[in-house]
């Protein structure tokens, strides 16, 4: 039985150093690291990212994500699908949230949303049985509009935005984590 | 993804190939000609830049036994939207012959050798 795998044949160390440097900045830090670095506890398989909490900024629970929406053409998550539960009395509704407005914890655990139940209450959401049509323009900048005066990670820099089209998310949702490697 | 096909690619928003990742998991994989290259198992999620790492193919098997995986990096996948699967340019007799990631130590970033370009 033949047991060489491709990527490990000769030429491909040479491709490899190749490749980094042609791909690597977009994908941030993840793709930068060389490979022997581990990494931050940065990466998580979707699957596993759905159903994992949303905590306030007061560490209280205050929902859980259902789904990821991405944004094949960018490789990005554009939007969590958020239920919020009946705590906020939206119980029926799931409400989509750029993930920019989203801050992982330190131990990719749960997700903190800094907003107060007023915010939460009255955000843009949708029944659970009917789904937008998310590449609606529309819908794009009015949840990147919502979310964008009222939450995000106050971090720096301000030049990438995770969701929608720049031009439907002119306001900058959430800014923090762009291109930046560091925590 | 760099490429779209099947469908007029939409410029305005987030495009057509906007996708919940809850429905891409057993999304088929085929290659140009048709083969069958099997299907996605999951992505890998940059949580704090949203950015995809990776996606994980999962190669041969039968239920979840035998199979092998693979992390291959997002843009060397086309959507095809008309069938709904995706397609990956990489003939299946190199997939028979590699071997997959440890699957107890998922990879942090995607081998070399997915594309055409990176062939060459």
């Amino acid at each position: 039985m033949k047991t060489l795998p491709f990527i490990v044949l000769p030429i491909a160390f040479a491709m490899a150093l190749h490749v980094q440097a042609q791909t690597a900045p977009p994908t941030g830090a993840a793709a930068n690291a060389p490979t022997a670095t581990p990494q931050q506890h940065t990466l998580y398989r979707g699957s596993r990212i759905i159903g994992t909490n949303v905590r306030d900024g007061k560490d209280r629970k205050i929902g859980q994500i259902k789904d990821l929406i991405l944004d094949g053409g960018r490789g990005e998550v554009a939007y969590a699908v958020v239920n919020f539960g009946g705590v906020m009395g939206v119980g029926r509704k799931f409400h989509a949230i750029p993930w920019q407005a989203l801050q992982p914890s330190d131990d990719g655990n749960y997700y903190i949303l800094h907003a107060d139940r007023e915010t939460i209450s009255q955000a843009p959401g949708f029944d659970k049985a009917r789904w937008p049509d998310m590449t609606d323009r529309k819908w794009n900048a009015e949840i990147d509009r919502y979310w964008s005066r009222m939450v995000g990670r106050g971090n720096t820099s301000d030049s990438h935005m995770s969701s929608g089209s720049p031009s439907a998310n002119p306001l900058g949702v959430g800014s923090g984590a762009s291109g930046t490697g560091e925590r | 993804m760099a490429n779209i096909i099947g469908e007029k690619p939409d410029l305005s928003g987030p495009g057509p190939d906007v996708m919940a990742v809850d429905t891409l998991e057993g999304c088929a994989v085929v290659n140009p000609a048709g083969e069958s290259l099997g299907e996605i198992q999951d992505i890998m999620i940059d949580v704090r830049t949203g950015h995809v790492a990776y996606a994980v193919l999962s190669f041969g098997g039968v239920l979840g036994i035998g199979n092998k995986l693979f992390a291959v990096p997002w843009d060397a996948l086309t959507l095809d939207a008309e069938r709904r699967c995706f397609i990956l340019d990489i003939a299946r007799e190199r997939l028979e012959r590699a071997s997959g990631f440890d699957k107890s130590h998922w990879p942090s970033m995607p081998g070399p050798g997915w594309t055409r370009e990176e062939r060459k």
